[in-house]
Protein backbone atom coordinates (compact mmCIF):
# COMPACT_ATOMS: atom_id res chain seq x y z
CA UNK A 1 0.00 0.00 0.00
CA UNK A 2 3.07 2.48 1.33
CA UNK A 3 4.79 1.03 -1.75
CA UNK A 4 2.29 1.93 -4.20
CA UNK A 5 1.49 5.22 -3.04
CA UNK A 6 5.11 6.20 -3.26
CA UNK A 7 4.94 5.31 -6.48
CA UNK A 8 2.20 6.94 -7.44
CA UNK A 9 3.54 10.20 -5.96
CA UNK A 10 6.61 9.65 -7.67
CA UNK A 11 4.63 9.44 -11.21
CA UNK A 12 3.00 12.94 -10.24
CA UNK A 13 6.51 14.28 -9.76
CA UNK A 14 7.47 13.28 -12.76
CA UNK A 15 4.93 14.44 -14.70
CA UNK A 16 4.18 17.85 -13.11
CA UNK A 17 6.88 19.55 -11.05
CA UNK A 18 9.90 17.22 -11.97
CA UNK A 19 10.14 19.17 -15.87
CA UNK A 20 9.67 22.25 -14.42
CA UNK A 21 12.73 21.69 -12.87
CA UNK A 22 15.08 20.29 -15.64
CA UNK A 23 13.69 22.47 -18.15
CA UNK A 24 16.19 24.58 -16.49
CA UNK A 25 19.10 23.31 -17.04
CA UNK A 26 20.03 25.37 -19.96
CA UNK A 27 23.17 22.80 -19.97
CA UNK A 28 21.19 20.14 -21.65
CA UNK A 29 21.25 21.97 -24.87
CA UNK A 30 24.53 21.36 -25.09
CA UNK A 31 23.92 17.75 -25.36
CA UNK A 32 21.15 17.43 -27.18
CA UNK A 33 20.83 13.79 -27.84
CA UNK A 34 21.22 12.96 -24.49
CA UNK A 35 18.76 15.30 -23.05
CA UNK A 36 16.10 13.50 -25.06
CA UNK A 37 16.93 10.59 -23.53
CA UNK A 38 16.81 11.83 -20.07
CA UNK A 39 13.17 13.40 -20.62
CA UNK A 40 12.36 10.26 -22.67
CA UNK A 41 13.63 8.42 -19.30
CA UNK A 42 11.41 10.28 -17.04
CA UNK A 43 8.98 9.76 -18.85
CA UNK A 44 9.44 5.73 -18.64
CA UNK A 45 10.30 5.92 -15.03
CA UNK A 46 6.57 7.85 -14.39
CA UNK A 47 4.93 4.78 -16.65
CA UNK A 48 6.80 2.30 -14.80
CA UNK A 49 5.77 3.92 -11.70
CA UNK A 50 2.51 3.49 -12.76
CA UNK A 51 1.93 0.51 -14.21
CA UNK A 52 3.83 -0.72 -10.93
CA UNK A 53 1.90 0.90 -8.93
CA UNK A 54 -1.30 -0.98 -10.32
CA UNK A 55 0.29 -4.52 -9.89
CA UNK A 56 1.39 -3.48 -6.28
CA UNK A 57 -2.28 -2.65 -5.09
CA UNK A 58 -3.63 -5.55 -7.09
CA UNK A 59 -1.63 -7.74 -5.16
CA UNK A 60 -2.65 -6.41 -1.57
CA UNK A 61 -6.00 -5.46 -2.35
CA UNK A 62 -7.42 -8.75 -0.85
CA UNK A 63 -5.71 -8.04 2.04
CA UNK A 64 -6.82 -4.66 3.03
CA UNK A 65 -8.86 -3.54 5.65
CA UNK A 66 -10.83 -0.23 6.85
CA UNK A 67 -12.36 2.43 4.86
CA UNK A 68 -9.72 5.05 4.48
CA UNK A 69 -7.43 2.39 2.77
CA UNK A 70 -10.31 1.08 0.59
CA UNK A 71 -10.68 5.08 -0.81
CA UNK A 72 -7.29 5.53 -1.21
CA UNK A 73 -6.77 2.01 -3.25
CA UNK A 74 -9.62 2.58 -5.51
CA UNK A 75 -8.68 6.36 -5.99
CA UNK A 76 -5.00 5.35 -6.91
CA UNK A 77 -6.69 2.13 -9.17
CA UNK A 78 -8.54 4.93 -10.79
CA UNK A 79 -5.53 6.88 -11.65
CA UNK A 80 -3.61 4.42 -12.94
CA UNK A 81 -6.58 3.19 -15.29
CA UNK A 82 -7.03 6.25 -16.47
CA UNK A 83 -3.42 7.38 -17.61
CA UNK A 84 -3.03 3.75 -18.97
CA UNK A 85 -5.83 3.88 -21.06
CA UNK A 86 -5.11 7.58 -22.39
CA UNK A 87 -1.45 6.27 -23.37
CA UNK A 88 -3.08 3.84 -25.50
CA UNK A 89 -5.93 5.40 -26.97
CA UNK A 90 -3.84 9.18 -27.29
CA UNK A 91 -1.24 7.15 -28.29
CA UNK A 92 -3.15 5.37 -31.23
CA UNK A 93 -4.76 8.34 -32.10
CA UNK A 94 -1.51 10.81 -32.33
CA UNK A 95 0.42 7.85 -34.43
CA UNK A 96 -3.19 7.48 -36.62
CA UNK A 97 -3.66 11.48 -37.05
CA UNK A 98 -0.36 12.28 -38.10
CA UNK A 99 0.80 9.85 -40.46
CA UNK A 100 -2.72 10.54 -41.94
CA UNK A 101 -1.45 13.93 -42.56
CA UNK A 102 1.82 13.29 -43.89
CA UNK A 103 0.71 10.21 -46.51
CA UNK A 104 -2.09 13.14 -47.67
CA UNK A 105 0.79 16.06 -47.94
CA UNK A 106 3.28 13.69 -49.77
CA UNK A 107 0.44 13.23 -52.26
CA UNK A 108 0.35 16.61 -52.75
CA UNK A 109 3.61 17.10 -52.95
CA UNK A 110 4.35 14.36 -55.12
CA UNK A 111 1.72 15.92 -57.95
CA UNK A 112 3.03 19.38 -58.00
CA UNK A 113 6.78 19.20 -56.96
CA UNK A 114 9.75 19.11 -58.88
CA UNK A 115 12.20 16.40 -58.06
CA UNK A 116 15.96 17.35 -58.10
CA UNK A 117 18.88 16.02 -57.26
CA UNK A 118 21.68 17.08 -55.03
CA UNK A 119 25.19 15.34 -53.91
CA UNK A 120 23.43 13.21 -50.81
CA UNK A 121 20.12 12.70 -52.53
CA UNK A 122 16.82 13.93 -53.74
CA UNK A 123 14.79 16.85 -52.52
CA UNK A 124 11.40 18.02 -53.79
CA UNK A 125 10.84 21.72 -54.74
CA UNK A 126 7.81 23.59 -54.66
CA UNK A 127 7.19 26.58 -56.99
CA UNK A 128 6.58 29.16 -54.55
CA UNK A 129 8.57 32.56 -53.82
CA UNK A 130 8.19 32.02 -49.98
CA UNK A 131 10.78 30.06 -48.36
CA UNK A 132 10.01 26.65 -46.63
CA UNK A 133 12.09 23.68 -45.78
CA UNK A 134 10.80 20.57 -44.07
CA UNK A 135 11.02 16.73 -44.31
CA UNK A 136 7.71 14.24 -44.42
CA UNK A 137 8.88 11.62 -42.84
CA UNK A 138 8.38 7.91 -43.86
CA UNK A 139 9.71 4.11 -43.77
CA UNK A 140 10.03 4.25 -47.76
CA UNK A 141 8.71 7.62 -49.06
CA UNK A 142 10.37 10.32 -47.09
CA UNK A 143 11.20 13.13 -48.42
CA UNK A 144 12.90 16.76 -47.86
CA UNK A 145 10.80 19.48 -49.35
CA UNK A 146 11.80 22.98 -50.21
CA UNK A 147 10.44 25.77 -51.95
CA UNK A 148 12.01 28.17 -55.12
CA UNK A 149 12.35 30.76 -52.94
CA UNK A 150 14.38 29.20 -50.69
CA UNK A 151 16.55 27.38 -53.15
CA UNK A 152 16.79 31.11 -54.30
CA UNK A 153 17.58 32.84 -50.68
CA UNK A 154 20.25 30.63 -49.62
CA UNK A 155 23.85 30.71 -50.68
CA UNK A 156 24.99 26.95 -51.88
CA UNK A 157 26.39 26.23 -48.78
CA UNK A 158 23.79 27.23 -46.55
CA UNK A 159 21.32 25.42 -48.61
CA UNK A 160 23.29 22.29 -48.07
CA UNK A 161 23.02 22.78 -44.53
CA UNK A 162 18.83 22.86 -44.61
CA UNK A 163 18.91 19.76 -46.14
CA UNK A 164 21.62 18.36 -43.80
CA UNK A 165 19.52 19.21 -41.38
CA UNK A 166 16.28 18.03 -43.00
CA UNK A 167 17.81 14.67 -43.88
CA UNK A 168 18.55 13.73 -40.03
CA UNK A 169 15.27 14.56 -39.45
CA UNK A 170 14.05 11.66 -41.42
CA UNK A 171 17.57 9.70 -40.86
CA UNK A 172 16.85 9.30 -37.65
CA UNK A 173 13.49 9.43 -37.72
CA UNK A 174 12.76 12.29 -34.94
CA UNK A 175 8.83 12.10 -35.91
CA UNK A 176 8.68 9.13 -33.78
CA UNK A 177 10.44 10.60 -30.66
CA UNK A 178 7.72 13.56 -31.31
CA UNK A 179 4.65 11.48 -31.53
CA UNK A 180 6.18 9.25 -28.67
CA UNK A 181 6.33 12.77 -26.22
CA UNK A 182 2.99 13.69 -27.57
CA UNK A 183 0.93 10.78 -26.74
CA UNK A 184 2.62 10.69 -22.98
CA UNK A 185 1.66 13.87 -22.71
CA UNK A 186 -1.76 13.24 -23.09
CA UNK A 187 -1.70 10.34 -21.33
CA UNK A 188 -1.93 11.75 -18.27
CA UNK A 189 -4.23 14.29 -16.34
CA UNK A 190 -4.42 17.36 -17.11
CA UNK A 191 -3.94 18.87 -13.70
CA UNK A 192 -0.79 17.40 -13.18
CA UNK A 193 0.56 16.93 -16.32
CA UNK A 194 3.40 19.67 -17.73
CA UNK A 195 3.75 20.53 -21.09
CA UNK A 196 7.91 21.03 -21.27
CA UNK A 197 8.73 17.52 -22.12
CA UNK A 198 6.88 17.92 -25.13
CA UNK A 199 8.03 21.66 -25.81
CA UNK A 200 11.47 20.55 -25.01
CA UNK A 201 11.83 17.31 -26.70
CA UNK A 202 10.94 19.48 -30.20
CA UNK A 203 14.14 22.11 -29.31
CA UNK A 204 15.81 19.03 -28.90
CA UNK A 205 15.29 16.99 -31.96
CA UNK A 206 15.77 20.71 -34.07
CA UNK A 207 19.01 20.98 -31.83
CA UNK A 208 20.19 17.36 -32.57
CA UNK A 209 19.54 17.68 -36.73
CA UNK A 210 21.49 21.11 -35.86
CA UNK A 211 24.37 19.18 -34.59
CA UNK A 212 24.19 17.01 -37.52
CA UNK A 213 24.02 20.00 -40.17
CA UNK A 214 27.33 22.00 -37.95
CA UNK A 215 29.16 18.49 -38.44
CA UNK A 216 28.63 18.02 -42.79
CA UNK A 217 28.65 21.72 -43.20
CA UNK A 218 29.46 24.08 -40.67
CA UNK A 219 27.68 26.78 -38.26
CA UNK A 220 27.72 29.75 -40.04
CA UNK A 221 26.31 28.26 -43.09
CA UNK A 222 23.67 26.41 -40.71
CA UNK A 223 22.91 29.83 -38.59
CA UNK A 224 22.83 32.03 -41.76
CA UNK A 225 20.44 29.49 -43.38
CA UNK A 226 18.55 30.08 -39.36
CA UNK A 227 18.39 34.00 -40.01
CA UNK A 228 17.38 34.21 -44.01
CA UNK A 229 14.84 31.41 -43.55
CA UNK A 230 13.00 32.56 -40.21
CA UNK A 231 9.84 34.28 -42.05
CA UNK A 232 8.16 37.17 -39.74
CA UNK A 233 4.56 37.31 -38.80
CA UNK A 234 1.89 39.86 -37.25
CA UNK A 235 3.53 39.90 -33.45
CA UNK A 236 0.04 38.51 -32.18
CA UNK A 237 0.49 35.44 -32.69
CA UNK A 238 3.00 34.92 -29.85
CA UNK A 239 3.08 31.35 -28.13
CA UNK A 240 5.14 29.90 -25.44
CA UNK A 241 8.61 30.53 -24.48
CA UNK A 242 9.95 32.52 -27.66
CA UNK A 243 10.92 31.15 -30.76
CA UNK A 244 13.09 27.71 -30.73
CA UNK A 245 15.21 29.38 -33.50
CA UNK A 246 16.60 31.68 -30.99
CA UNK A 247 17.28 29.13 -28.54
CA UNK A 248 19.31 27.59 -31.26
CA UNK A 249 21.16 30.38 -32.76
CA UNK A 250 22.22 31.32 -29.57
CA UNK A 251 23.30 28.17 -28.48
CA UNK A 252 25.65 27.78 -31.77
CA UNK A 253 27.50 30.45 -30.04
CA UNK A 254 28.12 28.79 -27.07
CA UNK A 255 28.68 24.96 -28.06
CA UNK A 256 31.00 23.79 -25.33
CA UNK A 257 34.54 21.70 -26.37
CA UNK A 258 34.08 19.74 -23.89
CA UNK A 259 30.24 18.48 -23.79
CA UNK A 260 30.85 14.65 -24.62
CA UNK A 261 31.51 14.92 -20.83
CA UNK A 262 27.78 16.60 -20.19
CA UNK A 263 26.85 13.68 -23.02
CA UNK A 264 27.89 11.49 -20.21
CA UNK A 265 26.27 12.92 -17.03
CA UNK A 266 23.06 13.43 -18.64
CA UNK A 267 22.97 9.57 -19.84
CA UNK A 268 24.01 8.42 -16.16
CA UNK A 269 21.04 11.07 -15.14
CA UNK A 270 18.73 8.67 -17.48
CA UNK A 271 19.49 5.57 -16.17
CA UNK A 272 19.31 6.72 -12.76
CA UNK A 273 15.60 7.86 -13.07
CA UNK A 274 14.83 4.66 -14.83
CA UNK A 275 15.88 2.95 -11.49
CA UNK A 276 14.07 4.82 -9.01
CA UNK A 277 10.66 3.56 -9.65
CA UNK A 278 12.17 -0.35 -9.98
CA UNK A 279 14.30 0.29 -7.10
CA UNK A 280 11.25 1.48 -4.85
CA UNK A 281 9.39 -1.33 -6.13
CA UNK A 282 12.36 -3.64 -5.16
CA UNK A 283 12.40 -2.27 -1.72
CA UNK A 284 8.72 -2.64 -1.31
CA UNK A 285 8.75 -5.85 -1.88
CA UNK A 286 11.48 -6.78 0.37
CA UNK A 287 10.07 -4.62 3.47
CA UNK A 288 6.08 -5.99 3.01
CA UNK A 289 7.14 -9.12 3.10
CA UNK B 1 1.34 1.53 -55.86
CA UNK B 2 4.18 4.53 -56.59
CA UNK B 3 3.74 3.92 -60.05
CA UNK B 4 -0.06 4.94 -60.27
CA UNK B 5 1.12 7.93 -57.93
CA UNK B 6 3.70 8.39 -61.04
CA UNK B 7 1.22 8.27 -63.59
CA UNK B 8 -1.54 10.61 -62.05
CA UNK B 9 1.31 13.25 -61.88
CA UNK B 10 1.71 12.60 -65.63
CA UNK B 11 -2.11 12.89 -66.85
CA UNK B 12 -2.00 16.04 -64.29
CA UNK B 13 0.98 17.51 -66.39
CA UNK B 14 -1.45 16.38 -69.38
CA UNK B 15 -4.01 18.57 -68.20
CA UNK B 16 -2.55 21.05 -66.85
CA UNK B 17 -0.50 22.35 -70.30
CA UNK B 18 -3.63 21.75 -72.48
CA UNK B 19 -5.69 24.92 -73.17
CA UNK B 20 -8.93 22.67 -73.40
CA UNK B 21 -10.94 19.79 -71.88
CA UNK B 22 -9.16 16.27 -73.25
CA UNK B 23 -10.69 13.31 -73.92
CA UNK B 24 -9.24 10.06 -72.76
CA UNK B 25 -7.81 9.03 -75.98
CA UNK B 26 -6.09 13.04 -76.51
CA UNK B 27 -4.37 12.24 -72.81
CA UNK B 28 -3.49 8.89 -73.90
CA UNK B 29 -2.12 10.13 -77.39
CA UNK B 30 0.09 12.77 -75.46
CA UNK B 31 1.07 9.94 -73.03
CA UNK B 32 2.24 7.93 -75.37
CA UNK B 33 4.90 9.53 -76.70
CA UNK B 34 7.38 8.29 -74.20
CA UNK B 35 6.17 5.74 -73.07
CA UNK B 36 4.03 2.31 -73.47
CA UNK B 37 0.63 2.46 -71.96
CA UNK B 38 -2.35 1.12 -71.80
CA UNK B 39 -5.84 2.88 -72.93
CA UNK B 40 -7.65 1.61 -70.29
CA UNK B 41 -4.68 2.55 -67.50
CA UNK B 42 -5.40 6.11 -68.97
CA UNK B 43 -9.00 5.87 -68.19
CA UNK B 44 -8.44 4.20 -64.81
CA UNK B 45 -5.93 7.16 -63.88
CA UNK B 46 -8.54 9.88 -65.13
CA UNK B 47 -11.64 8.58 -63.04
CA UNK B 48 -9.66 7.87 -60.16
CA UNK B 49 -8.42 12.07 -60.84
CA UNK B 50 -11.78 12.93 -61.26
CA UNK B 51 -13.01 11.15 -57.88
CA UNK B 52 -10.43 12.68 -55.81
CA UNK B 53 -11.82 15.90 -57.35
CA UNK B 54 -8.30 16.34 -59.07
CA UNK B 55 -9.90 16.80 -62.32
CA UNK B 56 -13.07 17.48 -63.47
CA UNK B 57 -15.18 15.99 -66.48
CA UNK B 58 -18.20 16.97 -68.69
CA UNK B 59 -20.17 14.70 -70.90
CA UNK B 60 -19.55 15.65 -74.79
CA UNK B 61 -22.16 13.74 -76.97
CA UNK B 62 -20.20 10.36 -76.13
CA UNK B 63 -17.13 10.73 -74.54
CA UNK B 64 -16.21 12.79 -70.98
CA UNK B 65 -13.91 15.60 -71.52
CA UNK B 66 -11.52 16.11 -68.63
CA UNK B 67 -9.66 19.07 -67.88
CA UNK B 68 -7.73 19.84 -64.69
CA UNK B 69 -10.10 20.74 -61.53
CA UNK B 70 -7.24 23.02 -59.69
CA UNK B 71 -4.54 25.18 -61.10
CA UNK B 72 -0.57 23.98 -60.20
CA UNK B 73 -0.60 27.23 -58.56
CA UNK B 74 -3.32 26.35 -56.24
CA UNK B 75 -2.21 23.14 -55.40
CA UNK B 76 1.00 24.21 -54.76
CA UNK B 77 0.02 27.08 -52.46
CA UNK B 78 -2.24 24.48 -50.65
CA UNK B 79 0.76 22.32 -49.94
CA UNK B 80 2.79 25.20 -49.09
CA UNK B 81 -0.06 26.66 -46.63
CA UNK B 82 -0.11 23.11 -45.12
CA UNK B 83 3.26 22.90 -44.21
CA UNK B 84 3.93 26.80 -43.02
CA UNK B 85 0.41 25.94 -40.98
CA UNK B 86 1.41 27.06 -37.24
CA UNK B 87 -2.28 26.75 -36.44
CA UNK B 88 -2.18 26.60 -32.76
CA UNK B 89 -4.95 23.73 -32.17
CA UNK B 90 -2.89 21.60 -34.23
CA UNK B 91 -0.35 20.35 -31.40
CA UNK B 92 0.66 17.34 -33.62
CA UNK B 93 4.44 17.42 -35.21
CA UNK B 94 2.77 15.76 -38.75
CA UNK B 95 4.97 18.75 -40.69
CA UNK B 96 7.69 20.68 -38.96
CA UNK B 97 9.29 23.27 -40.81
CA UNK B 98 12.90 23.92 -40.58
CA UNK B 99 12.67 27.00 -38.80
CA UNK B 100 9.13 28.75 -37.52
CA UNK B 101 8.22 32.23 -38.08
CA UNK B 102 9.03 35.10 -35.81
CA UNK B 103 8.22 38.76 -34.44
CA UNK B 104 9.96 41.97 -36.20
CA UNK B 105 12.10 42.62 -32.74
CA UNK B 106 12.69 38.71 -32.33
CA UNK B 107 14.36 38.86 -35.87
CA UNK B 108 16.40 41.98 -34.69
CA UNK B 109 17.60 39.35 -32.14
CA UNK B 110 18.42 36.96 -34.46
CA UNK B 111 20.68 38.75 -37.02
CA UNK B 112 22.09 40.66 -34.05
CA UNK B 113 23.06 36.12 -32.48
CA UNK B 114 24.28 35.80 -36.10
CA UNK B 115 26.27 39.08 -35.98
CA UNK B 116 27.88 37.76 -32.51
CA UNK B 117 28.48 34.32 -34.41
CA UNK B 118 30.41 35.60 -37.38
CA UNK B 119 32.45 38.28 -35.14
CA UNK B 120 33.38 35.08 -33.15
CA UNK B 121 34.60 32.93 -36.22
CA UNK B 122 36.60 36.02 -37.40
CA UNK B 123 38.96 36.35 -34.60
CA UNK B 124 38.62 32.23 -34.26
CA UNK B 125 41.62 31.39 -36.83
CA UNK B 126 39.88 27.86 -38.47
CA UNK B 127 36.76 27.51 -40.85
CA UNK B 128 36.21 31.66 -41.54
CA UNK B 129 33.35 33.07 -43.07
CA UNK B 130 33.19 31.98 -46.56
CA UNK B 131 32.38 34.08 -49.45
CA UNK B 132 28.58 34.30 -50.15
CA UNK B 133 27.19 33.19 -53.57
CA UNK B 134 24.11 34.83 -55.15
CA UNK B 135 22.08 38.04 -53.00
CA UNK B 136 18.89 38.73 -51.47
Amino acid sequence: MITALVLVVLAVVLAGPGPLWVARWQWLHQVPRSAIILWQAGAVAALIAVVGAGVVLFHYLPQTHGPVRWIVAIALLVFIGHVIVRLIWFGLLELRRSGLRRREHRALVDLVAQAESGDQGRHWVLAHDEPVAYCLPGLLKSRVVVSRGTVDTLSADEFEAVLAHERAHLRARHDIVLDTFGALHKAFPVLIRSELPLIESRVLVEMMADDHAIREVGTLPLARALTELAGTRAPAAALGAGPMVLQRITRLSRLHPQRRLLAVGAGLLAAGLVLVPAAILTAGHLLER
Amino acid sequence: MARLGDLERSVMDVLWSATEPLTVRQVHNALSEDRDLAYTTVMTVLVRLAGKGLASRQLDGRAWLYSAALSREGLTADAMHSALNEDPDDRSAALVAFVEKVSADEADLLRQALADLEAQAETAPPSRARKRRGAS
